[in-house]
């Protein structure tokens, strides 16, 4: 099998190709403003793209087939169905089946952490993931990066809290990766069994105490709770985790004068953030979706990059 | 001269003796019959064997006992295509071991005396390493009700498991402790609790953290022993705890002993040679129950192995194919093979001085025998005749990959060791040399 180029996970990247992404996502951006009808990439016109979502999603499934589209794919909407956690071998079995309907670029997201790594070591068609169980969402981390890069300029030095169930969560992994490859320093921020000591590295602090950390942070990425998990979690009291971890205009004022909020969405509104604060200025959730696009279209862009039809 | 010569049959020359009673180690030779050592004599001693069936030069060897192990999944009956019985006890002869305890984890699980018949017949034709049974503790290892310990026991069970999980239910578990003592008996206990998020097949450290795996926490592990010493301690009777993995779990063991409740522990090869980071990018051949743990964790068992806190090295041989391992992490079975590798792998640690080679064999040997009161396993006149003949290499050179075993998920393949089983001797009889395997 000849190697072809995955989007897996942020870590094994290098940061310049972190940063030639971004740049290319900002010139889509430009671009798409400009000349809307210059979007068309000849990488990537014609070329076969599967969307393959084994959980449901409706955003950043909207964002890879926007992006696709923009980009010239031919978009082959699949669904999974009955395809969903099945064993790795059938798993397998299945893409080579439509790996016969001839693709070049599938789009993937899958409920278990590194199942995308699996399926690369038997696939010969460029995977991107849209999200592995708990343990990656690179593309989230490429716009998170373009929308902080975009307001600060540099992303080296700065200050990031994250909030919220760290533990379970993809995009917080992927961020910080991607923020401690560009020099910023990373808070995860909850309740301990939502962010366990583990986490804690080089760079990565742990904390439980959201107001302490206020002051000092200049970008706060707020998680999604889960609000259909509290029915269920012993663990989880949604009106404690509100009092101690939520954003609320309160708390919105503790923060510096340039700080920004992020959010992956969908927000779960009066729970981790509340409806005011989604409406300011400096609560950059719509930008990130905006940004999610471009990102995204820079992603499949590269993985058509150097390599002829397969499969 | 005190044997007779008609009965003995094979005369080991020139090896080092390591005799795990401290009785004869160092050169020497050993005379066998069928049915015993018959002597143990000086390298120089002249030798009046009579009719001798053979002689094996073992210059350069070492000559240890057959090993015994306390936990192996053979997987015969039902899951052949993984193991069989055949398959199972050629690489457990292929590793040096004469004395596999079976778990009954098969399909039908090994809870009624017909699968302990089956299983037994199967291993006597072969006529290679002796298999001992253990029986499931509770019926289709339920965790509910009690199997019939007697008539396992009659049927040649050597003790009891639901190996594979904890028994959850206290009143089931300590009832089964209570029959322990009543019938002479063991039960062993994997200590690990589902509840508490067991049975991950990750620690729950930094690789799973970075992975987004959820894995499995010491508690998982400690919790349980912790109940298990504190049932024992009301119930008496016999209890094993197999493959203790956690740091914390040492400190209620030591109380235990202290007490002198009826306790004994092992550990496999794997918690003491490997932890967490062998999962590093998804591997799955290192995923096993409990799983692997902090360095300071297999410091802490290793440091519990030279005190003596620890009775056993048991391997947990639990074969997957390829196949079945070749997939995403939480999708593959747990378990590693480990017949073949054990002795090894281990030698390493004698290599680097951070365990006697004599206490390493008494770990694989006497030390498990002593688990059920099997006596026996030695290098003394009147020893079972069952051993192994081990070639110490001049250059280290990598573990290959399982001969015999069908289970392809060993995690110490590649590992450089210096030692390689050159010959098995079962019922005094050379039954396999690694050049010739077993088709001599
Ligand atoms: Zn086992």
């Amino acid at each position: 099998m000849k190697p072809v180029p995955h989007f897996l996970d942020i870590a094994p990247l290098r940061l310049e190709l972190l940063e030639r992404l971004i740049e290319r996502g900002f010139f889509f951006k430009r671009i798409a403003r400009e000349a809307p009808e210059r979007l068309k990439s000849p990488l990537c016109m014609e070329k076969r793209l599967v969307l393959l979502f084994f959980e449901p999603s409706t955003r950043t499934r909207t964002s890879f087939s926007l992006a696709a589209k923009q980009l010239g794919f031919d978009l082959q909407p699949l669904e999974p169905g009955s395809m969903s956690l099945v064993k790795g071998e059938k798993l397998v079995e299945n893409f080579l089946n439509l790996g016969k309907l001839g693709f070049d670029v599938a789009v993937v997201r899958h409920p278990s952490s590194g199942a995308l790594h699996f399926l690369s070591r038997h696939i010969g068609v460029s995977l991107v993931n849209a999200g592995d169980g708990c343990h990656a969402h690179p593309s989230q981390a490429l716009l998170d990066l373009m929308t902080i890069k975009e307001r600060f300029g540099e992303l080296k030095g700065l200050r990031v809290g994250i909030v919220g169930d760290v533990a379970k969560s993809r995009v917080a992994r992927s961020d910080i990766h991607a923020l401690k490859k560009f020099g910023a320093t990373v808070s995860l921020i909850g309740p301990p069994h939502f962010v366990p000591d583990t986490l804690e590295g080089p760079g990565v602090k742990v904390s439980h105490d959201l107001d302490g950390l206020l002051k000092g942070l200049d970008v706060l990425v707020m998680l999604r709770i889960q609000t259909e998990r509290a029915a269920y979690d012993p663990l989880l009291s949604l009106s404690w985790y509100r009092e101690a971890y939520a954003i609320t205009l309160d708390r919105f004022s503790s923060l510096p004068g340039h700080a920004i909020v992020l959010h992956p969405g969908p927000v779960s509104l009066g729970i981790e953030m509340d409806e005011e604060v989604l409406k300011l200025d400096r609560c950059l959730s719509y930008t990130q979706v905006e940004n999610g696009v471009f990102a995204r279209m820079a992603v499949l862009e590269w993985a058509m990059e150097g390599r002829g039809r397969c499969c | 001269m005190g044997y007779g010569r008609k009965r003995t049959v094979l005369l080991i020359r020139n090896g080092y003796l390591i005799d795990p009673e401290g009785g004869h180690t160092g050169p020497g030779q050993l005379l066998m019959a069928k049915d015993r050592v018959v002597a143990v004599l000086g390298p120089n001693e002249p030798v009046n064997a009579g009719m001798l069936e053979r002689t094996l030069d073992a210059k350069g060897c070492l000559v240890t006992p057959a090993f015994l192990d306390l936990h192996a999944h053979l997987r015969e009956p039902g899951f052949e295509h993984k193991e069989d019985i055949a398959s199972g006890l050629k690489s457990a002869v292929a590793g040096g071991f004469g004395y596999v305890c079976a778990m009954p984890n098969t399909s039908p699980v090994n809870d009624n005396p017909i699968v302990t018949h089956y299983l037994l017949q199967k291993a006597k034709a072969l006529g290679l390493s002796e298999l001992l049974p253990v029986g499931a503790a509770t019926l289709s290892q339920k965790g509910e009700r009690l199997t019939d310990f007697h008539a396992l026991l009659k049927a040649g069970c050597v003790g009891f498991s639901d190996d594979g999980r904890s028994i959850d239910d206290p009143l089931v578990f300590q009832d089964a402790l209570i029959y322990t003592g009543q019938l002479d008996t063991v039960l062993f206990e994997h200590a690990e609790s589902k509840r508490l998020g067991g049975y991950r097949g990750i620690h729950a450290g930094i690789v799973a953290a970075s992975l987004g795996l959820e894995g499995s926490s010491a508690l998982s592990e400690t919790a349980v022993v912790a109940r298990d010493v504190e049932i024992l301690r009301h119930a008496k009777g016999r209890l094993h705890l197999t493959h203790i993995s956690a740091k914390g779990s040492l400190s209620y063991v030591r109380t235990a002993k202290e007490e002198g409740l009826g306790l004994s522990v092992d550990v496999t090869p794997h918690h003491l040679l490997l932890t967490e980071e062998a999962l590093a990018g998804f591997n799955t051949t290192p995923k096993v129950n409990p799983p692997l743990r902090m360095e300071e964790d297999r410091l802490a068992l290793l440091h519990a192995l030279k005190e003596g806190l620890i009775d056993a090295i048991a391997t947990d041989h639990a074969p997957h194919t390829q196949r079945e391992k070749d997939t995403y992490f939480e999708d593959a079975p747990p378990g590693v093979i480990g017949f073949e590798s054990a002795f090894p792998a281990l030698y390493g640690l004698v290599e680097k001085g951070e365990l006697g080679l004599e206490k390493l064999v008494s770990l694989l040997s006497i030390g498990p025998a002593g688990v059920f009161g099997i006596k026996g396993i030695g290098l003394k006149q009147g020893s079972l005749p069952n051993l192994g003949v081990w070639r110490v290499l001049k250059e280290p050179s990598p573990l290959p990959p399982a001969r015999y075993s069908k289970g392809k998920n060993c995690p110490f393949v590649g590992v450089e060791t210096k030692i390689k089983l050159q010959a098995f001797i079962a019922d005094g009889r050379v039954v396999y040399e690694h050049e010739r395997g077993f088709g001599a």
